[in-house]
């Protein structure tokens, strides 16, 4: 009961820092951090992705980024050319995606172990970087796709900054249930049994096999969701952005926020689109601190932000109680 | 041109580079028997070799220094960097998961290429060659003497590196603690001495490579990205901890490379390494050579 | 529970001052964005320093309408949305009068949108001739596009020069494609002179495969477009493969760091330019030999393309004699001014540089090229 309780407190710190930061800035509307926070809610919904197949399921997954480039460009190639809706492209978006996941998840089956897993995901990944880039009569090559339209919900065109930060959070907060309602069920504690021990798991009856293609094709949906919203949100997108180094910024997303955690996975989405802002200030140095910052977190930081975050919260209750207590003494 | 002699250009081409391929896969394979680690960040100690070689054959630092000493400076530097990726970073990782280790390796990899950046400057530079770069015409084929001078060198360095493994007595204690980490400590084997050994050595092969390819394709702060995922596939072609596999595995992935470009498509070079990893993976996880089931990576 | 509401929210309050800066309340800033790290920061490294060169220049001479010119330098890493947060952190923090940059195509098309709405002019370096197809007033581009370099270089080799067989050796990002389409295009009335086209993926460094082919095919000239370190390191090795084509290629293939990859193969390269560091004009001479003693490096059109949009924006302000973003966009579209790159008059899509010079190198420098009909 400890641990669950433990999960629900962090669920709501970040309901309520979403709260608060979001809320904050569609008062207050600063282009600025807006943009900035926009990409860390479509970043945290990559980061949800990996963290069902890499933190639940131990399936490392290093081609998020080739999901999150049939997401954008199914999205985009069916608004731009076909005149799709936003709602219906996004949908189809994710099911495309989540079909290329389904296929992705049977090489997957065939390795053994992390270094393999690596090499096949990232192959994957750079298949689709490299079909995008030469496919040029569906996809427009290198010169990538201009003009992508912003989605409209019941009338309203979703056109200010404020506008796109309520659509996004709107949705993480949704896909965050849904990855959470995953996590307590028998599919998230059947994934985490994978992870644990694939010989206990599969001596308990568990099916190895559906639930690691089960594992790819969620994360595949959540990051052909992002990579919708990020395409329409962008208004542009070409094959450059779908690189290797994409596919590791998530893999840093759900490290610095906590592998495993979901609301860590916001959190470390968030991040790691804030803390390269927050170092600007110091110019060159600027990528040296982030990747600096980086490797120590991966080493101090294990169970990531959130690991912090309760220790964080505990010793601040500690410290203000104990005043409370000597001034009703007095 | 007729078929074979545009054949034999491909090949020779295709194994030059592969030699250095190999070499930087060798350098994973040698450290992942003998430690059961991956360095992700091999690529830039590529990188920082051939950098701080170029510092000192261009005079930087006040004198300037033929190439062999510069390239043992280099090479020492790279063994440094190496043992100090391994103490400071990969060591704590791995006990946590793949995960961490290749996270901690890419945060390394983005700090030395940045640094490099900030102290050598993004614009790339000419390191001068050894041999000379012009070719010669034997037998009516062009062949370019840096081209085969790397080559040999590099089987020359695998060569002697063979030779120290299975010859000498601190070559044998390392391939030992390789075979049987538990019973080799058991047997007055230094784990440390090992561990520590084998890490200096592959890191300085792998720069040793940086400072062999230099000549060839000019000293720039991204040097390092390029070769990490070519020699990551050779060495998993060659079987991920097969030292002598992983140079053949550099060889062909080079060779195939060049003939899929020539006679398929440059467009599809990329891609089609790709696919054919995916293949391996698919159907000979244990690498080419693999004789028995697959060591669990 | 409390603790935490409060500690979140003075978290989140702070972020809103995030990246503020007073500092420059007394000056005129033009912001300067462009890749300073990952892959392609050598294009940020010359653009910088350009801008860096002409900033000091117009300080030294009063600056602009009595204030002071700040440079303020951000790094995109060539990705979009990190270019679209430079650009907010420009506007919405420094208060720039103006940007310059992204060097590199993806990351400007990311940025108009934002633009439009922030209402300031901007400068781009990418040359993909569709940024300036979108409709946007606020776009100044100071550098020829694509169809402009490749075009009239395609029109010189085959038409002034003599050049009947072509092949074309292009990357595969948006440059090399659409050069190359720009090639195809102006040569279409030719039929059969474009006797090869092979492409690779920028930071490939072997070129093996692809100069055999190209070598089978006996062209008389070989078009390279792709990054100077690729295309130094291409011709190189096509030397070396036995192949004896005039080399030629846009702005770029003329750099010390091409030349210094080639290592002597580009002797007698033709290449087009706005930027020609050969040209005798005493303020090239100048910029030349500024940049040179500053950086021990020659700058290459990047450099000046840095230089010459500081200018253009200084000389908008004042012509406008306001900083006042829709008062330098007028000026701007009015504006006629020489630069070290050539004359810019910007036309209705914003397209500012309509012609280029053609130049060789010359032992291993850059000089004029008068061709010599075959």
């Amino acid at each position: 009961m400890r641990t669950l309780s433990a999960k629900t407190r962090n669920l709501t710190t970040l309901a309520v820092i979403l709260l608060f930061g979001v809320g904050s800035q569609f008062l207050i509307g600063d282009p600025y951090v807006s943009h900035v926070l926009i990409l860390g809610g479509i970043y945290g919904l990559l980061a949800i992705g990996l963290n069902i197949v890499t933190g639940f399921c131990g399936q490392i997954n290093l081609g998020m980024a080739g999901f999150y480039a049939i997401g954008s460009y199914t999205s985009a190639i069916l608004s731009v050319r076909y005149g799709f809706g936003f709602w219906p492209a996004f949908l189809i978006s994710i099911l495309s995606s989540t079909l290329v996941g389904v296929v992705i998840g049977f090489p997957a089956l065939k390795v053994r172990g992390g270094v393999y897993l690596v090499l096949i995901t990232t192959s994957f990944a750079g298949i689709i970087q490299t079909v995008l880039n030469q496919w040029v009569g569906l996809t427009n090559g290198p010169m990538g796709i201009v003009g992508i339209p912003a989605p409209s919900i019941f009338k309203h065109q979703i056109s200010t900054l404020q506008d796109w930060l309520v659509l996004v959070y709107a949705l993480v907060l949704i896909a965050a249930l849904a990855a959470i309602r995953i996590e307590r069920s028998r599919i998230g504690r059947s994934l985490i049994a994978v992870r644990e021990s694939e010989t206990s798991a599969q001596s308990l009856g568990i099916n190895l096999a559906f639930y690691k293609v089960l594992a790819f094709a969620l994360s595949a949906a959540f990051a052909g969701a992002a990579g919708s919203l990020y395409a329409h949100y962008m208004t542009t997108i070409s094959p450059d952005i779908y690189s290797f180094s994409t596919s590791v910024l998530v893999l840093m997303m759900i490290v610095v926020g906590g592998v495993g955690s979901i609301p860590g996975s916001i959190i470390g989405g968030i991040i790691v689109s804030v803390l390269p802002e927050l170092l600007r200030p110091l110019n060159e140095l600027q990528m040296i601190v982030y990747s600096l910052l980086i490797v120590l977190s991966t080493i101090y930081l294990r169970k990531g932000i959130m690991g912090l975050g309760i220790d964080t919260a505990r010793f601040f209750r500690r410290t203000l109680s104990v005043r409370r207590n000597d001034e009703q003494a007095r | 041109m007729g078929f074979l002699s545009v054949l034999f250009q491909l090949i020779i081409g295709g194994l030059a580079i592969g030699s250095v391929y190999g070499l930087v896969a060798l350098a994973h394979s040698m450290i992942w028997s003998g430690v059961r680690v991956v360095n992700f960040a091999q690529g830039e100690i590529f990188m920082i070799a051939a950098s701080v070689a170029l510092m000192f054959v261009t005079g930087e630092w006040g004198q300037t220094l033929p190439f062999i000493p510069s390239a043992i400076i280099g090479t020492i530097v790279s063994a440094i960097t190496g043992l100090l990726i391994y103490l400071l970073v990969m060591r704590p990782t791995t006990k946590w998961g793949f995960l961490y280790v290749i996270a901690g390796c890419v945060g390394v990899q983005m700090l030395l290429q940045n640094t490099a950046i900030l102290i050598w400057g993004s614009t790339g530079r000419p390191f001068p060659a050894v041999l000379p770069m012009t070719p010669i015409s034997v037998a009516g084929l062009l062949i370019v003497p840096q081209d085969v001078f790397i080559l040999i060198i590099s089987l020359a360095v695998a060569g002697a590196l063979w030779l120290f493994l299975s010859k000498t007595k601190l070559g044998t204690a390392m391939r030992a603690a390789a075979q049987n980490r538990p019973v080799a400590g058991l047997m007055g084997i230094s784990h440390v001495l090992t561990d520590g050994l084998t890490i200096a050595i592959a890191s300085a092969v792998a720069g040793f490579a940086g400072i062999l390819l230099a000549p060839k394709f000019f000293v720039t702060p991204q040097m390092g990205s390029l070769i990490n995922s070519k020699a990551f596939t050779a060495a998993v072609l060659g079987g991920f901890g097969n030292i002598p596999g992983a140079i053949i595995g550099g060889l062909l992935l080079g060779v195939l490379e060049n003939l899929a470009a020539g006679f398929i498509s440059s467009q599809f070079k990329d891609a089609i390494s790709f696919i054919v990893l995916i293949l391996i993976m698919m159907f000979k996880p244990g690498g080419l050579f693999d004789a028995g089931p697959g060591r669990k990576a | 529970m409390r603790v935490r509401i409060r500690v979140s929210a003075a978290i989140f309050l702070l972020s809103a001052l995030v990246g503020f800066s007073p500092l420059y309340a007394q000056d005129i800033v033009i912001g300067a964005i462009s890749a300073r790290t990952g892959d392609n920061a050598a294009l940020g490294e010359m653009q910088g320093n350009g801008a860096k060169i002409a900033v000091e220049e117009i300080n030294a001479a009063g600056g602009i309408l009595g204030k002071k010119l700040v440079l303020a330098l951000e790094d995109s890493q060539g990705v979009p949305a990190q270019a679209v947060a430079a650009l907010n952190k420009l506007v919405y923090r420094d208060r720039v009068v103006a940007v310059i940059g992204d060097s590199q195509s993806s990351p400007c098309l990311a940025m108009l949108p934002v633009i439009l709405k922030a209402q300031i002019p901007m400068l781009p370096h990418g040359t993909n001739p569709s940024i300036t197809k979108q409709g946007n007033p606020w776009i100044f581009r100071t550098r020829a596009n694509d169809a402009v370099k490749f075009g009239s270089l395609g029109d010189f080799l085959v038409n002034k020069d003599g050049f009947k067989r072509m092949a074309v050796l292009h990357d595969s990002a948006d440059y090399g494609i659409g050069g190359m389409a720009a090639l195809r295009t102006t040569l279409s009335s030719k039929s059969n002179v474009i006797v090869a086209e092979e492409s690779w993926t920028p930071g490939d460094k072997d070129f093996s495969s692809q100069l055999l082919k190209i070598k089978k095919a006996e062209p008389d000239v070989l078009v390279l477009i792709g990054p100077m370190v690729d295309m130094g390191l291409a011709m190189k090795q096509a030397r070396q493969m036995g192949i004896t084509a005039q080399f030629a290629g846009g702005a770029g293939i003329e750099a010390s760091t091409t030349l210094g990859a080639a290592g002597g193969a580009g002797e007698g390269l033709i290449f087009a330019a706005g930027f020609i560091s050969a040209n005798p004009d005493p303020r090239v001479v100048s910029f030349v030999q500024k940049f040179t003693a500053l950086y021990g490096k020659k700058p290459d059109d990047f450099a000046a393309t840095g230089y010459d949009s500081i200018y253009l924006v200084a000389e908008a302000i004042k012509a406008a004699k306001s900083t006042k973003a829709e008062e330098i966009k007028k000026a701007l579209s009015t504006l006629v001014y020489k630069g070290i790159e050539g004359t810019f008059a910007f036309d209705d899509s914003g397209e500012g540089l309509h012609s280029m010079q053609f130049g060789t190198i010359s032992n291993g420098q850059p000089a004029f090229y008068t061709p010599s009909k075959k």
